[in-house]
This record gives C-alpha cells, sequence and structure tokens, in this order.
C-alpha cells in the first residue's frame, strides 16, 4: 500500500525542516513518518490543483495570521485561542511558525479533548450506560488515553471489538456494552461507522436499491452471534473471574493497609477503612457485572419472519463479510476476532477510506464522498483524491495526528472558507474548507476559556481499572479513586477532588469551576469532554447541537435555533462574561487606553482587530468608552454570527 | 413550571426539558436528507387542518365514559344514557357532552400491547413500541414534516402540560413547544430583561455582524441573522401574545374550567386559532387514581365533561370546527370489572377515544367491546388511530411515509379507521 509513495516522482517537498519536530512537548514523529507526510500533502495538493484547473477554477483568498490561529485553534485544540496565545503567534517571525504552532497543539491536552468530543458523538458515548446503575467515565477514560498515547485508530478499533470483561476489567468493553439487547442494531451502526456502508435496511429486508440482501447482513451479523452482553456468571464455577480474584488479593496484603494508613494517619479511622474498602471492593465488583464475553453456544438465526426463497427462516448461517473478501487471519480465533482482523485490517481500503474522509470532513466543513456514513464510490467527485487520502491513511499506519497534519498543510485547507453554501449532494472541488458554524462542544469550550484560566485544569477523574492495580498501594489508589455513581471532577494539579455530583455545595473551592446563577442553578465550567456525556438535559450544549447520543451515528446538529440565540443574549456563560469581575475585565485592567482595551475585546472574542469601520463606530457609539459600553462590547461581539463560524 | 415537575415520571419530564432546549421556536431549515420528503405526493386537500389532542393521563375507564355498559357489575357507577344522537350511548357521567353527540364519534375498540404506563404512553405518541436507544417522533413532528410549517413563526406543535417523545429522531426544527403553566403562557420562557440595554446591544451586534454578513452570503449565516431578528421579538415579548390567555373573555374562561386543563384547553384553542396545527393538552386530574375506588370518578369526568363540551361549542361558535379535529383519548382502558374497592385495574386490552370536527364523522360509535367490556372487535392499534388523524389532514399514500433510511410513518403498516372519517 505505500507503493505509490515510491513510485510518485519526488519534486518541491515541502521546505518544512525537521528539526522542527524535534522536541517532546511537540508532535514528534520518525523521520520516515514525516517524509510520507509530506508527500501525502504534495500529492493531495496536486490532485486538487488538477481538479480546480479542469474546472477552471482557483483557490480562496490565503488566510492572514489572525484568521489562520483562529482556524488552527479550533479545529486542532476545539476552542478559540486565548489572546496571549493569539498575540504570540501573529507577532513571532519565525517563517516556519505555522507548522511550529501545529506541531505544538497537536500535542496538546486540548488536541486529546477535542478529538475524544469527534469520536464520543460517533460511537455515541453515554456516561450512564443504560441499565447500569453506576456512573462510569471508565470508557470515555479509555478513549481519552487511547488518543493521547497515539494508538493507531485501527488498533482503537480492533480492541473496541474484541474487548471482554466488564468495564473495570477491560474499559474498551464499553464500546459494545452501550448496545446491549441491540445486536442487530449494532452491526449496522459498526458499518456506518467503520466502513462507511449504511446497511441498516437489510436487517429486515432486502435492501432495495443496494445489493445487500437480509440474508447476508444476518451472514455478517454472525461474527457477532457469539458475543453476549450480560453478567458473565458460570454457575459451574466460581462466579468471579480470575482477574477480579487475583486483584482482590492485594487488598489483603500489609502494603495495602500501610496504603491506608498513610492516608488516614489515626489507627482506629483508618482500620475502619480497610474493612471498608475490602466490603466496597465486593460492592463494586457485583454492581460492575455487565460484561462482554463469547458463548461459542450462541447462535444467530434467521429471523421467525424470513421470506426470500434462499434460506429458511432459523437457519444458521457461515460468517460472511459484507464488502471485500477475507484478508487471511487465523480461523482459530474467536468470531469476533475474526471480524476485527479483517475490518482492521490495513488491506481493508473500506475501512481506511471511512475513516479518512471523516477526517478530511471534520478539517473541510465536507467529506470528498458524502454522507459521510454511506460512501458510493461512483458518486464521488473526486474519486482519485479520496483513494489517495486511503493511502495516505494506510502509510501513515492509522496515526490520527500525522494524517490531521497531512490535512492542515495542504493548500485547500489554508484558504479563507466558501462564501457560499454548498448542498450536501453539490460536488465540491475544494477551493478552501466550506463555511462551517463550530459544533456544540466548540462553541462552549470557546466560552470556557474565555471564562477560565486553563480550563483543562478541571478534569474527570483518570479512569483507573483493575488491569492497573499491581499491588497494595496501587489497589488503594483504585479503590480511593472510585466514584461510585457520581460525576466527579479533579483538579489535575493537585489531585484533588473540586466537584462532586449533587455535592455541589460542600465543594466550591475554585470560582473557576463552579458559579451559581441568580443563587440557585449551577453550570460546571470545564471542558464539554470532561462534563457528564451528553451533557444534561437543557445544558447549553444541547441547546447548541450537541448529539442525545441514542440511535444515529454522529446525530450532532448545527442548526440555529432561537433558544440557542437566548442562551447566548442572555444566558449563564454572558452573564459571566460581560461582568465587571470576569476574566476578560481583569485583563483589561492594567490597560490604561479605552481603545486599547476595545482592541483586547476584538481580539479576545473574534482573534481579529477591529476594522477601520468598526473602529469609528466605537468611537461615535460608545464616546466614554466606560465599564458599561464595554460590557455591551463583548456582548455585540458574542452575539454576532462571526463568533461561531469558522472563516 | 411546577406543573412540569408533577408530570407522571421523571423520564419524560427530562425528554420534555431535552427538546425545551432543542426546539428551533421559528425558521425551517431542513436538512438536506429531508428535502427530498418536502415533495409532497399524495397529499390532498384536507378537511382538517388542525389537531387538538386531549390526552386523559393513568388510563381513562372506557366503561365510565365512552363505552358504558348495562351489566352492573361492569357498568358500576355509571350508567348508558341516551344522547343527541340515536346510534350513539354514552356514559351518564357525562351530560354535556351527551347535548353535542351529533357532532362527535367514539372508536371503542382501541387495543394495546402493554399495560405499562409509560411504555403505553409512548406508543399511544408514536404508533411504536419502545424500544433501547432510539426514539419516534409525536404525531405533530410528522405532520411538520410532511406538510411543513404551519406558521412561519409559531411553532407547528405545542405540548401543554404534557410529555411526549417530541421530535424524536427529526432533527430539532420538529420539536413542539413544551409549555408548563397554561396561565403562564411562554412568560417562563422570556428572561427579564432591561429593554433599552437590549435594543442598545442588539443595534451594536447588528453593526457588527454586518461585514461578515456581507462577506458571506450564504444561507446559515442568513439564517441565523434570521434567528437574531426573531429571538429578540421573542425576548421584547412580542410573542407573548399568542400565548397569552389572560386576553380571553373571563367567562370563556370559566367556561372551559378554572384547573390546569381547561385554561390548556383554552389556550390549545387560542393557538390552533393562530395557525399552530397541533397541539395537545393532558388532563389536570389523574386517571390512576381509579385504583382506589369510583370515588373519585365524578371529579375526573366532571372535568373531561365540562372542559371537552366548551371547547366543541367554542370551535363551533367561531366556525372552527370543521377543519379542528378534537381527540380524546389515553394510554390504555380501566378493568370492566369493577374491584371490591369500587376502583378499576390496567386494562390494555379494549379502550376507547372520542373524535370530534375536522374530517370526521358525528353521532356514531365505531367497534365495540364485548358485553363484559372485554374483548375489542375490530381491534384498533394507536397507529391505527394516528393513520386515521393523518388521513383527515390529507397526509395519504404510501411514498410519502417512507424516509431514505428511517422507519416508516406511524408505527409500521397502520390502517386508518374508515368508517370515522367524514
Amino acid at each position: 500500500m505505500k507503493s505509490f509513495f515510491f513510485l510518485i516522482y519526488i519534486i518541491g517537498l515541502l521546505s518544512i525542516p525537521y528539526h522542527l519536530f524535534a522536541s517532546s512537548m511537540i508532535f514528534n514523529p520518525s523521520k520516515e513518518k514525516v517524509e510520507i507526510m509530506r508527500m501525502g500533502v504534495q500529492k493531495i495538493n496536486e490532485i486538487i490543483d488538477k481538479k480546480l484547473l479542469q474546472q477552471q477554477k482557483g483557490y480562496n483568498p490565503r488566510l492572514n495570521d489572525f484568521l489562520y490561529a483562529r482556524r488552527i485553534f479550533i479545529d486542532l485544540t476545539g476552542t478559540i485561542p486565548t489572546y496571549k496565545e493569539l498575540v504570540n503567534f501573529v507577532n513571532q517571525k519565525n517563517k516556519n511558525k505555522r507548522t511550529f504552532l501545529i506541531n505544538k497543539l497537536l500535542e496538546s491536552e486540548g488536541y486529546v479533548s477535542h478529538t475524544y468530543n469527534y469520536f464520543a458523538d460517533l460511537l455515541r458515548i453515554q456516561t450512564k450506560i443504560p441499565g447500569q446503575k453506576t456512573y462510569s467515565a471508565l470508557f470515555s477514560g479509555w478513549l481519552k488515553d487511547s488518543i493521547h498515547r497515539d494508538k493507531p485508530y485501527n488498533h482503537m478499533v480492533y480492541e473496541m471489538i474484541t474487548a471482554s470483561g466488564s468495564l473495570i476489567e477491560n474499559p474498551a468493553s464499553g464500546y459494545l456494552l452501550r448496545d446491549k439487547d441491540m445486536k442487530l442494531d449494532h452491526v449496522a451502526f459498526m458499518t456506518k461507522i467503520f466502513l462507511a456502508k449504511d446497511i441498516a435496511c437489510a436487517q429486515c429486508h432486502d435492501h432495495p436499491s443496494e445489493d445487500w440482501t437480509q440474508k447476508q447482513y444476518y451472514a455478517f451479523a454472525t461474527f457477532l452471534s457469539e458475543l453476549e452482553i450480560g453478567n458473565n456468571i458460570d454457575s459451574s464455577k466460581n462466579s468471579k473471574s480470575k482477574l477480579i480474584a487475583e486483584k482482590e488479593k492485594h487488598l489483603h496484603h500489609p502494603k495495602f493497609r500501610s496504603a491506608v494508613f498513610n492516608k488516614y494517619k489515626k489507627i482506629s479511622e483508618a482500620n475502619v477503612k480497610v474493612k471498608e474498602l475490602r466490603t466496597s471492593f465486593k460492592k463494586m465488583i457485583n454492581g460492575n457485572q455487565l460484561s462482554a464475553f463469547d458463548n461459542p453456544k450462541s447462535e444467530l438465526p434467521l429471523p421467525d419472519d424470513y421470506q426470500y426463497a434462499d434460506a429458511k427462516p432459523g437457519d444458521i448461517l457461515e460468517p460472511d463479510f459484507i464488502v471485500g473478501n477475507s484478508l487471511g487471519g487465523s480461523k482459530k480465533k474467536t468470531k469476533r476476532e475474526q471480524l476485527a482482523y479483517w475490518l482492521a485490517h490495513p488491506g481493508n481500503g473500506w475501512f481506511s477510506m471511512a475513516i479518512a474522509n471523516r477526517m478530511w470532513a471534520r478539517f473541510m466543513g465536507k467529506g470528498v464522498a458524502e454522507p459521510l456514513h454511506n460512501i458510493e464510490i461512483e458518486k464521488c467527485s473526486n474519486p482519485e483524491l479520496l483513494k489517495t487520502l486511503s493511502e495516505i491513511m494506510v502509510a501513515l499506519d492509522f496515526d490520527l495526528r500525522a494524517f490531521s497534519w497531512v490535512i492542515v498543510h495542504t493548500k485547500a485547507y489554508n484558504r479563507l472558507a466558501t462564501r457560499t453554501k454548498i448542498e450536501k449532494n453539490e460536488d465540491y472541488f475544494f477551493p478552501g474548507p466550506i463555511l462551517r458554524r463550530m459544533s456544540a462542544e466548540q462553541i462552549w469550550d470557546s466560552l470556557v476559556t474565555l471564562m477560565v484560566k486553563d480550563p483543562l485544569r478541571y478534569r474527570q477523574p483518570a479512569s483507573i481499572t483493575l488491569q492497573d492495580i499491581n499491588d497494595g498501594w496501587t489497589a488503594f489508589h483504585f479503590m480511593d479513586n472510585l466514584t461510585g455513581e457520581k460525576y466527579e471532577l479533579v483538579d489535575s494539579y493537585n489531585g484533588m477532588s473540586v466537584l462532586t455530583e449533587n455535592d455541589y455545595k460542600k465543594n466550591i473551592s475554585t470560582e473557576q469551576t463552579v458559579a451559581t446563577q441568580k443563587g440557585k442553578k449551577q453550570l460546571i465550567l470545564a471542558r464539554a469532554s470532561e462534563l457528564p456525556q451528553p451533557a444534561p438535559a437543557g445544558h447549553f450544549l444541547q441547546k447548541f447541537g450537541q448529539s442525545e447520543r441514542l440511535f444515529v451515528v454522529g446525530a450532532s446538529t448545527k442548526v440555529g435555533s432561537v433558544p440557542q440565540l437566548m442562551e447566548l443574549m442572555n444566558g449563564f456563560t454572558t452573564e459571566v462574561l460581560t461582568s465587571s469581575d470576569s476574566l476578560i475585565f481583569q485583563r483589561l485592567q492594567s490597560i490604561e487606553n479605552y481603545r486599547k482595551k476595545a482592541e483586547v475585546i476584538f481580539l479576545s472574542i473574534l482573534n481579529r482587530l477591529p476594522t477601520e469601520d468598526e473602529k469609528n463606530l466605537l468611537l461615535e457609539g460608545m464616546k466614554s468608552l466606560n465599564n458599561d459600553d464595554l460590557s455591551d462590547l463583548i456582548w455585540a461581539l458574542l452575539n454576532t454570527p462571526e463568533f461561531f463560524f469558522i472563516k | 413550571m411546577n406543573f412540569l415537575s408533577a408530570a407522571p415520571d421523571e423520564l419524560s419530564r427530562r425528554s420534555l426539558l431535552l427538546y425545551a432546549a432543542k426546539t428551533t421556536l421559528g425558521l425551517n431549515i431542513l436538512p438536506s436528507f429531508l428535502k427530498g420528503a418536502e415533495i409532497k405526493p399524495g397529499i390532498k386537500k384536507a378537511p382538517c387542518k388542525r389537531v387538538i389532542f386531549l390526552y386523559m393521563r393513568g388510563g381513562m375507564s372506557q366503561t365510565d365514559t365512552f363505552d358504558p355498559k348495562e351489566k352492573r357489575d361492569v357498568g358500576g357507577k355509571s350508567k348508558p344514557q341516551k344522547t343527541q344522537s340515536p346510534d350513539l350511548l354514552l356514559s351518564d357521567q357525562l351530560p354535556k357532552l351527551a347535548q353535542q353527540a351529533k357532532n362527535l364519534s367514539v372508536i371503542r375498540s382501541l387495543t394495546t400491547k402493554t399495560g405499562a404506563h409509560s411504555q403505553a404512553r409512548y406508543v399511544m405518541h408514536t404508533g411504536y413500541r419502545q424500544r433501547t436507544g432510539m426514539t419516534h417522533p409525536q404525531l405533530g413532528s410528522w405532520a411538520q414534516m410532511f406538510l411543513g410549517k404551519s406558521h412561519p413563526i409559531l411553532p407547528s406543535s405545542v405540548l401543554i402540560a404534557s410529555g411526549n417523545p417530541g421530535p424524536g429522531f427529526l432533527p430539532p426544527d420538529y420539536s413542539p413547544l413544551p409549555i408548563g403553566n397554561a396561565s403562564r403562557g411562554i412568560k417562563d420562557l422570556l428572561p427579564e430583561i432591561d429593554r433599552e440595554q437590549l435594543n442598545k446591544r442588539v443595534r451594536l451586534a447588528n453593526k457588527f455582524s454586518s461585514a461578515f454578513s456581507h462577506y458571506f452570503p450564504h444561507d446559515d449565516v442568513k439564517a441565523y441573522n434570521d434567528f437574531y431578528d426573531q429571538t429578540v421579538k421573542f425576548m421584547s415579548g412580542d410573542m407573548a401574545e399568542p400565548f397569552d390567555i389572560q386576553k380571553e373573555p373571563a367567562n370563556l374562561r370559566n367556561q372551559y374550567g378554572n384547573h390546569p386543563f381547561g385554561q390548556g384547553t383554552l389556550l390549545a384553542r387560542r393557538l390552533v386559532e393562530r395557525d399552530v396545527r397541533y397541539v395537545e393538552v393532558t388532563s389536570s386530574q389523574n386517571w390512576d387514581s381509579m385504583h382506589r375506588g369510583t370515588g373519585s370518578l365524578d371529579r375526573l369526568t366532571n372535568e373531561l365533561d365540562g372542559t371537552v363540551s366548551a371547547l366543541l361549542t367554542d370551535l363551533k361558535d367561531r366556525a372552527m370546527l370543521d377543519s379542528t379535529m378534537v381527540i380524546v383519548t389515553t394510554e390504555f382502558g380501566r378493568t370492566p370489572k369493577v374491584k371490591s374497592n369500587g376502583g378499576r385495574d390496567h386494562h390494555p386490552n379494549g379502550f376507547s377515544a372520542m373524535l370530534a370536527g375536522g374530517g370526521i364523522k358525528g353521532g356514531i360509535a365505531v367497534g365495540e367491546t364485548d358485553q363484559h367490556g372485554r374483548d375489542p372487535f375490530p381491534e384498533f392499534e394507536p397507529k391505527d388511530l394516528h393513520a386515521t388523524i393523518a388521513t383527515a389532514l390529507g397526509i395519504t399514500g404510501e411514498k410519502i411515509r417512507r424516509l431514505p433510511g428511517r422507519p416508516t410513518f406511524l408505527g409500521g403498516k397502520p390502517k386508518p379507521i374508515e368508517e370515522i372519517l367524514a
């Protein structure tokens, strides 16, 4: 698959010296990978150049530094830049400063948070798993950790599909547990997400317009026939899994006791605590029985109302792939392992194409092929581009950071958004990105950036699982970290809990995470990725279109509404931002000149300087520019569409 | 919004809050996957323009209302009484509706498969059985889907003191607007603001957004600008008028009944008069109290009888009855046999609905339960009732009931109840 890179005639490589990568704080791929990334950019540019030339069209205008910084921060870290970040970038003289910034942002915490939000939407993550009592951020934690560690995307998918056990044993199982009792539906989700094939109709009848029959659907679903989701209790054996039994021993090791004593000091208190923790370990195990496991006896017969001549109701089918062919692999493995091996294999073109096209759409606002969950190559306006993106994805070993790096370095990405609306089914040749509204999460996170210093300081606790227990100390750490059924937020600087669900009052230790509205209502000022998934009913995020994470893959919307704008005009966030003790006002204190203050407000919110017209407007309309006028200015800038569109 | 918190269960209250947050209250920006469906094959000129759906929460007893029985051990306290119409007997608990029997008809053989309140409520509102992880649209959202918005600014469906599954899998613009307390209208939605300050700020925002809007003559940007204009209208209170029943004469308000259901039904009439297509109102009385005995029966039936008869009279006086369908129904019925304490249990097997007005014949009963009041014939499911309403609204034909990659319209394969359609 890498071959095409060696075949193309290598000329005019981008002039990006390798030393720009050489630091641990920034994105730092291998030299070979950097070569592939550069060639990828080159190849994409050539394809788009050619296509635009054929159409006798040119690229959109270039971006100035202000617009560039705003876009790259939003796209890579999920939020607008702070005033300081913006000004630092604009003032830099280095000619490679854009690449330098990209490399820095790709390694930031914001990148993890923002990328997590994307997959949380796609995978329909709910931290309250239906049918489970406990609140669980373990799957979210696993996903964030996988993104943070640069786990190749196909490995992530393999782990999710083959995961066995309960969430505390193996948090990747959260992907399958999510769809308990919906195995057949899950098959349709799976093909939409990972193969860009919508076969949902064939679940109940032969697909009217496509090639798939109901029999094919069931044959593919048969790969999951042995999968069971439930309490994995085998009555003939000890009901506890080996892993649990092995880990429980550590709670009876002297090290565990000393860890407890270390925290509780008083001997009497610690003795009680040791017992309590052992009991709650048992309780916790019992409360987290929901597991994914394979039962070789389990079957998936054709439904009773099966109506076609090629098989009978109740027939058991041999598993078969819905597209393409087998890519080898051991037949001795479980059916799920065979499925995952094939699905995430670099040779599975549908898999690499689906994710490459999704990633392209994330940055450009539109996939090379649409809709993203059902690609029909014959309808694609630029199949060569689609194929190339897919090949780059494979050549980069499904490294999403590296792939993002490639896209944001293309000429097409580095141009102004197209001025008019492009319909979903309209051919588009990428003279630039399309005009995008920010996602609900990007808007919320941008406001949080304006309200709170260093918002990602406050996070959901890192997920610790049974796997992480290897002695008495870690066993204590594991137990100490359990929040039971509650949502919790911790200060990542010192590990202290700053907020627990239903317990706001006790824990208002920092005004940065919690603020009160008219004495009663409370809002957690943390990034969207650190809030309950999805955000609670009526939350800002819901109004702006965060997915309910129910039945539709990637169901978030960007449609406007009146309640949405009421929130921006009169909601809590705006109240915070326009009050004279807000973070913006604090920053303005040291500035004497009121016109300079207004400029800082422009740079903080719209990330640009006021135009001449706007300056005149400020001068005539707001003669004194006192604090009230500044509040009005902040309000007005938050309430222009420019604020939440990406130009 | 105290009435909302008294809604039957937490789940529906939460889902209410959810789409209260998501309702767009305004423009219709169709996502492209629905655009094809906006072509309206099979939509005929319809007799019925709007629907008022009156929901008796907790399971209305059919025997004590629209399906009275002679047998003493079945009838309990209520007896069949003659009405204005020779073909229709009603329970003597409904004397006022008996006076208007020419205008209304009854379906007596509804059946539903579940006897649990929340599941049965879901089926009655969507036509579908509830399944994990999916929500189907309520009737008003379906109607908007096929017929378009009924008013350029006002929402196409409104729920008064009601919980239903909202737009389901349809986009947020199909959300009904939920109203908690009819007497307060949308006042609870409107913030307290300093109008002068708002105006000043809006003027400023308009000036700052003009350069951007000019550079991007883009539909999405334009839509947002329109939403801003509408939001300002909402915030400055201009939109409160259609929702303000204080504007109705005092004697009319009294006729509808001085309880949340009466006032909600009056608001429903006020809204359909202003081209809101679908309004649902939930009874303030909870019919589940029938478990404890028929002692509460008068309270339940008086509310129903008084308010619904006032509504029919009012619609007739305004010459709106011919184009407005009124439906009274519930999640399931009550056992015909009276328990030893005088109460009645859940009875999903057979129950009734009352229909009147636009597109509906008057004065007849369709279907029946046997003399013991148990088994219905012919069986009609909630989805058939929906198909009947849809047909009266002009939504017909197999074609338009399918969306690409979506479940079929109205619970699979429904059949309209032709006998009751005018």
